[in-house]
């Protein structure tokens, strides 16, 4: 236990204090720690997650929010309710509402618990999710049907691969478990052409990183060349990309010899925007 | 009240110097004090290179992903209790990557809105967003969507390099375009101690559209659940909230939750809500009661 709470630093572990969740915290440590693949504990946790579920440590969890709503003004509760480096624990409710245009294929494991009501689910696949970094508008999803979850059903769906549109006639509850993140993009599918529309990171560094590397594009200093030009080895290739370009901005030079090796990589974008500089660069054009 | 200021000083400080005399200037609940600081965040304003070393800073933690305080677009400069100093990004959606896209298209800042936080803002590059502003009174109303608000405009002008602007919490409403050029403003916010909520408006209507995701909606939430999944305990503690939360839509949920998990004593639930202190929730008793006979 004290191993894992270790873990939790710094995030949520409010549901800690209920014996419940200790206890399914104790199962997953458990698990986590005979198995050495990434991930692979995570389907392990299956029944220790429905044990929970099936506890009644919901409506402790919830009657032990309200009371903080009564002794701390503008509490706001907490609906993630564990979260540590290898799963995330949600309560989540689903209200009836207009019907969706987009779903989404995650980068994490699910396993979903129907607490309270009931959820008719549109299922999907993608056959092909990888390369997931890539996107291409051709690698449409497959419907896989339809089901309805009742209270007391469970569901396990898979990173990248599977997709769920989620709907309900009445209030539902659902508890939701997460897998650490095993792919890097959120894929988002329209959902009446099954085609991808966009993808989005999941990686906050990845979006921190490109914030950092445009502004300091846009503020000019020299003194930022040395810090942009040290990303152009990062592991993530939007920010080697973002970095390149931030760098023909402040050190035009140095960019230009940086540009044949991004012209070598194996990542399409980068590849497309070094040779996107490359041509405006020869046709001299001021590149922004 | 005129929400640009006119200042003009050309003097220099570091971040620190300017937290430090804000620190000592500034009352997180007097609105006066913030203005005054203004000549601070002018002064960190009109210093070209400290923030280009701050993103420095930011850039060399990346490798480790260790940097924290930075969001989507903004950067968090310092933070003393209840006064953050922050640098925002404003982006045309031509210049964001193809996966932000998304982002931009749903920017928040595009709907009319208030905030709950007063803040002095300088334009420190770029041409800056666009922004049209009006005021209202939030202690006149009572902030359910489609409420009329009385809505006066104020101005319409733009945020560009140099220029200062205030806003007062719950009563500047303001609606912003996309910038055309790559732009940062610098930020000074106080949170005062008494709770402001935030809402979005509909500015042709004059109507409020919608509060931003706030502490009474997440535990109208967990009322909720527990009215579905909930005992005789869940009972007794809806009722104690009923009757002793501060806060008069807590108060409602309570009642409503409380409701339908006793059904049989529903009547008697609504009765005792006949008896609270809000017209608003005596309203919606007496409309239950109508209902039920």
């Amino acid at each position: 236990m004290e191993y894992f709470t270790n873990r939790l630093h710094g995030k949520r572990k409010g549901a800690l204090s209920l014996a419940a969740f200790r206890t399914f915290v104790d199962v997953a440590v458990h698990l986590a720690d005979i198995d050495d693949a990434p991930n692979a504990s995570f389907w392990r946790c299956e029944e220790g997650f429905i044990d929970l579920a099936k506890s009644g440590a919901i409506l402790e969890y919830a009657e032990q929010e309200i009371l903080r709503g009564m002794q701390i003004p503008e509490y706001m509760p907490e609906f993630t309710l564990l979260e540590c480096d290898t799963f995330r624990l949600h309560l989540r409710v689903v209200n009836p509402g207009r019907p969706k245009a987009t779903v989404l294929a995650m980068p994490h494991h699910r396993m979903i618990y129907v607490v309270e009501g009931s959820v008719k689910l549109d299922k999907f696949e993608q056959p092909r999710p990888d390369p997931q970094h890539i996107f291409d508008p051709l690698r449409k999803l497959v419907r896989r049907g339809s089901q309805t979850l009742k209270r007391g059903d469970h569901i396990s769906i898979r990173a990248l691969s599977d997709s769920c549109d989620f709907s309900v006639d009445e209030f539902a509850i659902l508890l939701e478990l997460h897998s650490a993140c095993v792919g890097r993009f959120e894929w988002h599918y329209d959902l009446v052409t099954l085609s991808p529309k966009w993808i989005l990171s999941s990686d906050a560094g990845e979006m921190r990183a490109e914030l950092a590397l445009m502004t300091a594009a846009n503020l000019g200093s020299s003194d930022s060349v040395v810090h942009v030009a040290s990303l152009l080895d990062h592991e993530n290739p939007f920010v080697r990309a973002s970095a390149l370009k931030a760098l023909l901005r402040l050190d035009k030079d140095g960019a230009r010899a940086c540009l044949c090796k991004a012209g070598e990589a194996k990542h399409p974008p980068e590849v497309r925007k070094a040779m996107n500089i490359n041509g405006a660069e020869q046709a001299g054009n001021e590149w922004r | 009240m005129a929400l640009t200021l006119a200042i003009e000083t050309t003097e220099q400080v570091e971040l620190e110097e300017c937290v430090e005399s804000i620190a000592k200037q500034v009352d997180a609940d007097d609105f006066d004090s913030l203005v005054e600081s203004a000549v601070s965040l002018k002064k960190l304003a009109n210093n070209r290179h400290f923030l280009a070393a701050h993103v420095n800073d930011r850039l060399a933690q990346c490798h480790d992903n260790s940097s924290a305080d930075a969001g989507d677009t903004s950067f968090l400069l310092a933070r003393q209790k209840r006064i953050w100093i922050r640098a925002n990004i404003w982006i045309p959606p031509a210049m964001l990557p193809m996966n932000k896209l998304l982002r931009a298209s749903v920017s928040a800042y595009l709907i009319p809105h208030d905030h709950r936080f007063s803040f002095v803002t300088v334009g420190y590059l770029g041409g800056g967003y666009e922004t049209t502003i009006f005021e209202y009174d939030s202690n006149s109303i009572s902030g359910y969507p489609g409420e009329q608000v009385e809505l006066r405009f104020l101005e319409k002008t733009q945020l560009e390099t140099g220029k200062v602007m205030v806003y007062r919490a719950g009563r500047d409403v303001h609606c912003q375009a996309h910038p055309r050029e790559f732009s940062i403003s610098l930020n000074l916010l106080t949170f005062g101690r008494e709770y402001c909520d935030q809402y979005t408006f509909d500015v042709k209507r004059s109507i409020i559209t919608g509060r931003a995701q706030d502490f009474r909606r997440a535990q109208a939430v967990m009322c909720q659940v527990a009215s579905r999944l909930g005992n005789g305990r869940t009972a007794n503690l809806l009722e104690q909230v009923s009757r002793q939360h501060d806060d008069a839509e807590i108060r409602l949920c309570a009642f409503e939750a409380w409701s339908r998990l006793e059904k049989s004593q529903t009547v008697e639930v609504w009765k005792n809500a006949m008896k609270d202190r809000s017209p608003f929730i005596r309203k919606r008793a007496l409309n239950e009661l109508a209902r039920l006979a």
